[in-house]
Order: C-alpha cells, then structure tokens, then sequence
C-alpha cells in the first residue's frame, strides 16, 4: 500500500521533468520519421562503437609487419580487407583508424568552436576596435584555401597527432567566429534585447542570460557539420604526407602509403577511403537533419 | 563607384599583407629558420655561415622590414632548392592552374544549375531524390580519393588516359573531372535550395496569377532572383575550387600553383611557399571583388558603397 | 442574372509532413455578372485557398481538389490542363494579394512586369504594348508613367506598389477579379484610395470582383453580397444589407459585434471567445459549438443549411425553418 502511495508522489512531483523530457522524446521520434536522420545517426552510433572498442575486435595487430605477407588480396589467410606493403591487416587499420578520425574530429570541432564561440561573441557584442581588429585576423585566414592553411601550419608546427589539430583550431576557430558574430549581431537587434537595454539590465548580463542561449543552435548545427570537414581535411593532409605519420594507422595515411601500390593493390586505396565517406556521410546526413529540425523549431 | 573600388583594392592590399606578416611571423617564431630551410643533417658551421648570409642573425622586427622591402618591389627572395625567383616560379605554373580550375568551374556550373533547378521545380519527385542522394554522397567524397579512384579505373586498368601530369592531350580529363565533382555537388544543392526559396516567393505567384508558364517563371524569373545568392556561393565556391585545385594537381602530378606549394613545403623552401601563399590570397580577393561587382549588374537595389 | 462563377460542394485536402488535413468541407457560392461579392472570416477560416482554387493555384505538391466543381463562364475549370488554365489567368480572371511589397519581383522593372500578361494573352506590339501599360497606370491613378515603367519595385511606395499589382491585374481587361485583402497592409488614408479605385475599375470595365476580406467596414463600403466563411465552410450567405441589419449566424453575430462603432467609442469592444480551432482539432457536429455563445445540444451534430429569408445560414437556430439541401447549397 504504502509503495504504491508513494509513487503517485514522485510522479507528481516529476511533472515539470517530464515535460522537458517530451522535448527529448519528441526529438528522437522526429528523428525515427527521418529515414535520411536515422541512418546518419546510426552510422555515427557504429563509429563510436568502434572507436571505442575497435582495439578488442581486431583480428590481427595493426602495427605487426610481416613481409612474407605483403599485399595479399583481401579474403586470404583471414585478411578480410588484404594487408599492405608490409603485410600489415588493412581490416585491423581501417578499425583502428576510426578512433583517430573520431578524435580528431571532435576535439578539433569543440575546441575550434569554443575559441570561435568567444571570439564571435566577444567581436559582436563589443563592437569598436576589438570587432573590427578580431575580423581583420579572419578576413585574413579566409583569404586563402582551408587546407591550405592548415598544411602550411602543420608544415611549420611538425608531423603528429596533437600538431595537427592545433593545425586544424588554428584555420578552423575562424568559421565559428564569422558565424557566430553575425548571430550576435542579428540578436542584438532583436526587441527583447532592445527591451533589456532600455529597462537598465547590464551589458554583461544581456550577453550571458540573453544572447548566448539564442547562440545555441546555430553552433550546434555548425559544429555538426564541420566534424565531417575537419575529418576529410585531416585525411587530406595525412594523405599529403603531413599530419598523422605511419605506423600510428590514419585513413589519410593509408592511402598514402596505398597511392603508390595503385597498380598492383586496389584494395589499398579502396577501404580507407569507402571508411572516410561513411564517416563523413554519416555525419553530414545526421547534421542536415538537425539543421531542419532545430530550424523547424524555430 | 570608383569609390568603392579604391576601397577593395585597399582592402585587399591590406589583407594581402596581413597575411604575409603572418606566415612569416608564424615560420620565424617556431624555430630557427635556418634549420627549416636547410636539411636535417646539415653540419653545424654550415648552418651558422648560412644563417648568416640569410640574415637570421638579425633582430626579428629589422628581419620583417626587410622582408616588406622587398616583398613591395615584387621580390620574395630565391627558391632554396633551384635559385630562381621564388614568384617567377609560382607565376609560371599559374596558367596550369587557372586552365584546371577554370575547366573544372565551368563544367560544374554548365551541369549543376540545370540540375539544381529541375530538382527544384520537380521538388519531391524520384528526380529530385536520386539528385539530392548524390549531392550528399559527393559531398561525403573527399576529392583526393575521387581521384585516386579515377586513376585506378580510367588510367590503370582502361588505359584511357594518363595517370599525371600535364604533357599528353588526354591528361586534363581526370583532373578536371575530380575538381568539377568536388565543386558539382555543392553547387546542385544550393542552385535547389535557393530556386525553392525563390518559388516560394509571393512575386512567382504574382506571375503564376498573370497566365505566365511555370517553365518561363523557372527559367526567366526564378533564375535571375536565385542568381544573386548562387554568385555568392559560386564566388565562394571559386575559393573552394581553388582549394580543391591543390588537393588534386597534387593527385594528378599536374604542375599548378597547389603543387608547387606543396613541393615547396616538402623541401622546405619557404621563400616559394610565401610567395604561393601571397599569389593565392591574391587570387582568392579578386575572385571576391568580381563577386561584388558581379552583384550590383543583377540587383538594381544594391548600391556599392 | 448570369453567373460568371459557379461553385459547388468544393472540397480541398493538404498533404503535410505530419498526416493530411481539410481546409475546404464543402464551399458553393455563385458570382453574378457585375458584382461585388466580399468574403469575409478569421485567418484560416479557408478564404484563400478558395480563391486559390478558382484560380488554379493551389501548391500542387501539397493541395489536391477532392471534391467539387468550378464553373466559369459555364464552363468547368477544375479539370482543365494546366496550360489551359494558363490562358484564363491573367486575361478573363485575375488576382490582387495581400502584400504589395513582396508581390512585384525585385530585380525587373515595372514595365517588363506589366508587359508579361500582354505578351501572353494579347497579340500587341511592342509600343501598342507601352501605350497600353501607360494608360493602364493613368487608370489606376499614377502619374509619371513614362519614369515609373523604368523604375525597380523598391522604389516605389506600398500604395504605388499596390496600384501596379492592380494594374498588372486588370491590364487584360478580366471578367472576374479577385481581390485578396489588397488594403490590410496599407495605411488608413491610401486603404481609402485603393478601394475608391476599385470601385471605379469595377463601374468602367463592368467586372465581378471577389474581395477577401476580415474589414467589415470595406465589406459595407464596397460589396454587394457577403460570404461569412469558418473552419473550411460557408456559415452565412447574404445580401449586404440583410446582413448588417440582422444577420442570422451566431458567428457572424459576433464578427459584427467586435466592429467598433463610431457612437459607442468608450465601451469595451465584443470579443468572440476562444482562437479558431486548428483543422485537425474541430469539434464534433457544428464546428463553431465550442465558441458559441448560443450552442445547445444537438450542435453536437453537423448543422443543416437553412434559407431565412433569402439568407443561407448553417445554423440549428434556424432548423424548424426550412431546411436547403443538406450537402451543397
């Protein structure tokens, strides 16, 4: 008797938290009528597993050369995929390559982000010299290529994991700034915040308790879209012989190394690459669904 | 109006040299120079007499005025590798670089804006989503890939054309093809989501309302109205291209600009990269500055200021 | 007299992303020859779609017509090929919207626009052509044509920019004008001119005209007869005068309450309780009940159409009277 009293309690009490919870609810079934939202979703939800427990899974080590078992085609002596120039799985690399994509991707994104984020709302809401000198510094790195920019760095920085995403935040923080800035601007001029300014709220509170929130969704898309950019521009500059650097396995990497056996080893270009357009489409595919949705909430 | 040019070309001087200053603040601040552009197994008194004769001696901000000196009278030094003028090199593979992308371009276009518009007007149909489907898988295709499939296909295993370089006939067709799909993609899907804006719009039903023919709105009206946001994105998409052009004249061995900065920062031959880098920013604010103008011919309500 | 337009049991359906809906249940109403016909209803009642339909241009990837017959000029309409229709529109029957400033295309003159309808239904030549578009801006009231036809949109006012939508309209000389609420974006003062300038057109030119409308006082001012339109149906049908001396259904009862009056200046205004339900929520039977002030039990079934004296009302109210046809008219 007693039990059962009180769980009529907490359910009333929980009211309010269920109705946030329906918010989450409604954004998942809005997700299940997507086909396109749904798929994105589950080939992110595979990647991460995989990242996560790619190393269990392996069949063979990833790092193990045997020459003896050089460019095997795949399906033979259990090299699902083939094995490489030094006989190394391509199954077991493209698996573990997942993480380094994954990693990367996403420290990059939020970082950049982050660093875009202030910058963006720091120039828009400010104004003045600051505005003025910060989008200078970005009308200055959009004036050449992307990657170009993050090949030059990584060329002066040096090879490696960790210098290619500070090569990658340093070119990429910039897209985050315009983006955001141009929001800060657009919200500054919306009434509620004229209403705040006129009714004697302080220029600080507006920023945090009134613009940020409106900056939400719009970052969120964002980043959603520019993890799959930061992937392939990962992949491209490992590809170009910066970046990531072998035996670490990196999809950009292998290719390289498989460019040069292109004439005797397709499966070496194939598989990595097939792994980055899952990656990217996967993510893409669930990004433009968000954009629809949180626009269509809007 | 010439107003505003002097104020572009202003603008663009400005951030022309901004970015120099940068790289160049950026090459010298993360490390001795010297040890960059020499080979890493250089004896040590060689590395010394050449830092010497390359000035690296001096103080950082009599370093940088030196450099500006000479970079306003056109000179960005000597290649390290070959002793040429590092501009005169990155200026001769301009045109390879300019016929890529400039084919490339006008072949993405030529394909993208009918497709993008059809999709459009045919919004929802089996047309529309095998376009769309595509649009998204090309966007999802990393160009270096694209074309390294295109060389196991075409040039490998048909034969068709040459893997590289810029010498036969037939040499362009794979690299133009990777570019033009790098940059297809993204232009069909914005030429359909701007002529859906625009068909949405209450002028278009104005016409509809008068008798006149959904194809003539599409291809005389809608067009036109659409026009103004698709230039900027094809502006936009000039810079893309560009960058797309590196990627794959690296790819194709084909001698442009992206592979000349790529074998420069291989070599570490800073003074040609520098001088890619001001020759590309360059390229990418006049390709910004043809935009604008381009825009004030088809919106009579802009007026550039 | 003779119909221009005709009609009957009009059914619409929309196709959305979350299920379909209805905003058409069945709409009959007539046109004569000459007349002024005002439509009038709260936002969503389906005003517009029905005249969207008269004109053909419902978004065909969304909209389908059910149900239903439109007869102009006798001849049935709904299934003609969409190239057919093309012919009607623009040069027997046209359409003025409700915003001035969005409907002329930004980046073509004026002239080239007002060239359009003429180069498709008329054979003219290119200065019989600017004769014609510059006496057509005199008729509706703007002087300077000569600089106007050279001119971009932006660079006219609301009111010049509607008297060109209304020139643009009328440029082929149409049986059957269409008016979409053509003042409610205008100011007072200019609402005031436009709709003198229609009277005008209408008394030169011997045409119908449909005004849409939610302004009781242009209805008064401008039409001859009145459509009260709620939740996809006709409500009330009557003559202007019958109509605002003693009109029949509880709604319209209301929208003439909530009209300001000039001698009752200091008292609260009547409001019609509760929002127009959404069209998929409706209330069983009369869909109005859950509004109604006079609602009684059996609202909780679909309401006959009565005639009262020459009035057509779908009202219980009215029952024991003599009951019209129960679907239709």
């Amino acid at each position: 008797m007693t039990n059962v009293v009180r769980k009529t309690d907490t359910e009333e009490k929980s009211m309010p938290v269920l109705r946030r919870k329906s918010h989450f609810v409604s954004f998942f079934s809005d997700l299940i009528r997507s086909k396109t939202g749904l798929a994105g979703f589950f080939i992110i939800c595979l990647l991460f597993v995989i990242g996560i427990i790619g190393f269990l899974i392996v069949p063979f080590n990833p790092m193990d050369t045997e020459t003896a078992q050089k460019l095997l085609p795949p399906h033979t002596e259990g090299h699902l995929m083939g094995t490489d120039q030094l006989g190394r799985d391509v199954f077991s690399r493209v698996i573990l390559g997942t993480r380094v994509s994954l990693t990367i991707g996403i420290v990059t994104v939020v970082l950049a982000g982050v660093i875009g984020t202030v910058i963006g709302v720091l120039a828009g809401f400010f104004r003045g010299w600051l505005d003025m000198v910060l989008m200078r510094i970005v009308d200055v790195q959009l004036s050449f290529p992307f990657i170009l920019l993050v090949l030059v760095v990584n060329a002066v920085l040096g090879s490696g994991l960790k210098n290619i995403i500070i090569s990658l935040i340093i070119a990429g923080w910039v897209v985050f700034a315009r983006v955001v800035r141009s929001e800060v601007l657009a919200i500054r001029e919306k009434e509620f915040i004229i209403a705040c300014v006129a009714t004697g709220v302080s220029g600080w509170e507006i920023m945090v308790k009134h613009i940020l929130p409106n900056l939400f969704t719009p970052i969120i898309v964002l980043a959603s879209l520019q993890v799959a950019n930061f992937i392939i521009a990962e992949a491209s500059v490992s590809f170009l012989g910066f970046g990531v650097q072998p035996p670490q396995p990196a999809w950009g990497n292998m290719l390289n190394e498989g460019k040069d056996y292109i004439f005797n080893a397709w499966w070496m270009i194939t598989f990595p690459g097939l792994a980055i357009v899952i990656t990217a489409l996967g993510i893409n595919l669930f990004g433009d669904w968000l954009r629809d949705e949180l626009d269509h909430d809007l | 109006m010439p107003e505003f040019i002097i104020k572009r070309v202003l603008q663009t001087l400005i951030v022309v040299f901004l970015a120099l200053t940068g790289v160049f603040f950026l090459v010298r601040l993360s490390g001795d120079p010297t040890i960059l552009f020499l080979p890493p197994d250089a004896p040590k008194d060689q590395i010394a007499e050449y830092r010497h004769t390359l000035g690296f001696d001096r103080p950082l901000y009599v370093q940088y005025a030196d450099y500006i000196i000479h970079v306003v009278q056109g000179d960005f030094g000597d290649s390290l590798v070959t002793k040429e003028s590092a501009l005169g090199r990155i200026l001769s593979s301009f045109p390879a670089t300019l016929q890529l992308a400039l084919s490339a371009f006008v072949v993405s276009l030529v394909i993208a804006i009918p497709i993008g518009v059809l999709s459009a007007y045919k919004r929802n149909t089996w047309f529309d989503k095998f376009g769309v489907g595509l649009t998204v898988l090309g966007q999802a295709i990393p160009s270096f890939w694209l074309g390294l499939l295109f060389i196991y296909f075409f040039a490998v295993k048909l034969h068709w054309f040459p893997t590289g370089g810029r010498s036969a006939s037939l040499s362009m067709i794979l690299p133009t093809a990777t570019l033009a799909i790098y940059s297809l993609a993204r232009l069909v899907r914005f030429t359909r989501s701007k002529m859906l804006d625009v068909l949405k719009k209450d002028y278009i039903r104005t016409m509809k309302a008068v008798g006149v023919s959904t194809l003539e709105i599409l291809t005389k009206y809608a067009l036109k109205n659409a026009l103004l946001p698709i230039i900027t994105l094809i502006a936009l998409d000039l810079g893309a291209l560009l960058e797309g052009a590196v990627i794959t004249e690296i790819v194709f061995s084909w001698p442009g600009i992206g592979m000349q900065v790529m074998n420069a920062l291989m070599s570490r031959d800073f003074p040609v990269v520098m001088a890619g880098i001001f020759v590309i920013s360059l390229i990418y604010s006049v390709i910004n500055f043809a935009a604008d103008l381009l825009y004030s011919v088809v919106d009579p309500q802009i007026r550039l200021k | 007299m003779k119909n221009i337009l005709d009609v009957s049991n009009l059914e619409v359906k929309f196709q959305t992303r979350r299920g379909g809906v209805q905003p058409l249940r069945g709409v009959s109403f007539r046109v004569h020859e000459g007349e002024t016909l005002g439509i009038v209803g709260e936002s969503g009642c389906g005003k517009s779609v029905t005249l969207l339909s008269v004109m053909g241009l419902l978004p065909n990837d969304m909209a389908e017509i059910s149900k239903g017959k439109v007869l102009f000029e006798d001849q049935e309409i709904t299934h003609l090929k969409e190239h057919e229709r093309r012919k009607l529109r623009g040069s027997k029957m046209s359409m003025i919207f409700q915003e001035p400033m969005t409907s002329l295309n930004p980046v073509f003159t004026i002239g080239d626009q007002l060239s359009q309808p003429l180069r498709k239904h008329t054979k003219l030549g290119k200065k019989e052509m600017k004769k014609r578009i510059i006496d057509m801006l005199k008729l509706v009231g703007i002087s300077r044509t000569e600089e106007i036809i050279h001119q971009y949109p932006h660079q006219l006012s609301g009111g010049m920019r509607q008297r060109v939508m209304i020139c643009l309209a009328i440029i082929c000389e149409p049986q059957l004008l269409i008016a979409d609420e053509p003042t409610t974006a205008l100011d007072v003062t200019i609402q005031a001119q436009i709709l003198d300038l229609l009277k005008k057109i209408k008394q030169k030119n011997n045409m119908s005209i449909i005004f849409i409308t939610h302004d009781l006082g242009v209805v008064a001012e401008l039409c001859d007869r009145v459509i009260v339109m709620y939740t996809g149906q006709i409500v009330e049908e009557a003559d202007v005068r019958t109509f605002f001396n003693s009109p029949k259904h509880p709604y319209s009862k209301g929208l003439l309450a909530s009209m300001p009056k000039e001698d009752e200046r200091k008292q609260k205004l009547y409001a019609i309780k509760g929002n127009v339900p959404g069209l998929n929520e409706l209330p069983l039977g009369c869909s109005f009940s859950n509004r109604c002030p006079m609602a009684f039990d059996r609202c909780k079934m679909s309401p006959p159409v009565v005639k009262v004296d020459g009035q057509i009302c779908r009202c219980w109210l009215y029952a024991e009277q003599k009951v019209g046809e129960q679907h239709g008219e």
